[in-house]
């Protein structure tokens, strides 16, 4: 029986060519994972054009620190390791004199509330809009889980915090997420 | 009989159980109590809707339309500067024109070989063969298998996850019957965003709802943007 050949597999070899100077590979993980990046630093980054810069100098960054990669973690978990701390460079660097995460926590919301959502929108669409409101702790959580599939071994390594934090962040993004949705009128029956 | 706290342990278990990211011991625990754990049913079924949402937002946020291009022109600058401070011989990258260089991987022969990669890394023969509808579905689009640019040319748009049983014949005769194409995928989730003409449905929203309702073709479809 042959051997399954994951995209982690595949990520992984496309790093190690990447680490001989093979353009076209860096090409490739671009291709495979620019937008995932660039979805991780958007929690962080509120800025879009900043964002974007973010996005391609982590995979700059890819090219000069491949030779680094030595597999004891996922592909995609190592990139956004790299894509979370040049985010967070970036914020420091930019409010110096500001706190990070107070800075964080200055993230403009976007769309309606979800009271308005569900007098115009059925239940997917007021969902979507309480996922929109979590605190970017919370959302960077549940993007880490279930966009970007990360076990909770891994999402721990990404976040550099314990993984008892990453499940408790979890449940409480959770149990915000069925709280918002109850104050727009739809009870879900938990918590 | 669970205790509350086997249950409390076994519910922080379940987003990760749902995403297939749990390892093997805990998810055979998790799996176990599901059988007899009403309320640890009810919080998965919470759990599923929370992860169709997230999903679904990520599926419409688009990179922005100039990311590759800037990142083709970054990567060009650094080659550069990397090929004038250091000796040949450490780079052995192959050199192309700048313009090839700048736009190869937006134009469609080099999607074509992204469509193969991906085909390659995706794990059942159907996914693969969804991913050529990808290809036939959008002729004339320049963008990337990974989601990323993707031509606005209209229409209603869902974001839809096939039956696992549903064949790729039945797939294609669905979309020519329909007037469906599938435009970009696969998306994370195993995902597809497929484009129908603006009088298939009222909206997106009724599109998704209709689609959904459309025999065993379709596990799950969300509206699209």
């Amino acid at each position: 029986m042959e051997a399954e050949i994951t995209g982690n597999d595949y990520d992984i070899q496309l790093l190690a060519e990447v680490a001989k100077g093979e353009r076209r590979a860096l090409e490739q993980l671009y291709a495979l994972h620019h937008k995932r990046v660039f979805l991780f630093i958007r929690r962080f980054e509120s800025n879009i054009a900043i964002a974007e810069d973010l996005a391609n100098d982590v995979f700059l960054d890819i090219w000069d620190q491949a030779a680094r990669f030595e597999g004891r973690s996922k592909a995609t978990s190592w990139m956004l390791g790299i894509a979370r701390f040049k985010a967070l460079s970036e914020i420091r660097k930019r409010r110096k004199t500001v706190d990070p995460d107070s800075a964080l926590g200055e993230m403009e919301d976007e769309g309606d509330t979800p009271e308005i959502a569900a007098q115009k929108k059925d239940k997917g669409a007021v969902l979507m809009e309480c996922v929109k409101r979590l605190s970017q702790e919370q959302r960077t959580v549940v993007d880490l889980v279930y966009y970007q599939e990360q076990s909770i071994k891994e999402a721990a390594e990404v976040l550099q915090v314990p993984e008892n934090t990453i499940k408790t962040r979890m449940f409480h993004a959770r149990k915000k997420l069925s709280e918002m949705m109850s104050e727009a009128g739809l009870d879900r029956g938990w918590p | 009989m669970m205790t509350t706290k086997e249950h409390e342990e076994l519910s922080l278990l379940l987003p990760w159980y749902l995403a297939g990211t749990l390892d093997a011991v805990n998810h055979a625990k998790v799996e176990a109590a599901l059988k007899t754990d009403a309320a640890l049913r009810t919080e998965l079924d919470i759990i599923r809707e929370d992860e169709a949402a997230v999903l679904a937002l990520a599926g419409v946020e688009q990179v922005p339309a100039s990311m590759h291009a800037r990142f083709s022109a970054a990567f060009e600058n650094k080659l550069d500067a990397q090929q004038s401070s250091e000796a040949t011989a450490s780079q052995p990258a192959k050199r192309e024109s700048l313009l090839s260089r700048l736009f190869a991987p937006l134009m469609v022969g080099n999607r074509l070989a992204y469509v193969a990669v991906a085909a390659m890394l995706v794990i059942t023969v159907q996914t693969g063969a969804l991913v050529s509808l990808v290809r036939d579905g959008s002729p004339a689009q320049y963008r990337t298998v990974s989601g990323g640019e993707v031509a606005n040319t209209g229409g209603l748009r869902v974001i839809a996850r096939f039956a696992d049983d549903a064949t790729i014949a039945d797939v294609r005769v669905y979309l020519a019957e329909n007037g469906g194409t599938i435009v970009d995928g696969p998306l994370p989730g195993n995902m597809f965003e497929l484009r129908f003409a603006e009088d298939a449905a009222a909206d997106a929203a009724a599109l998704a709802t209709q689609l959904g309702e459309t025999g065993e073709l379709f596990q799950l479809v969300l509206p699209g943007k």
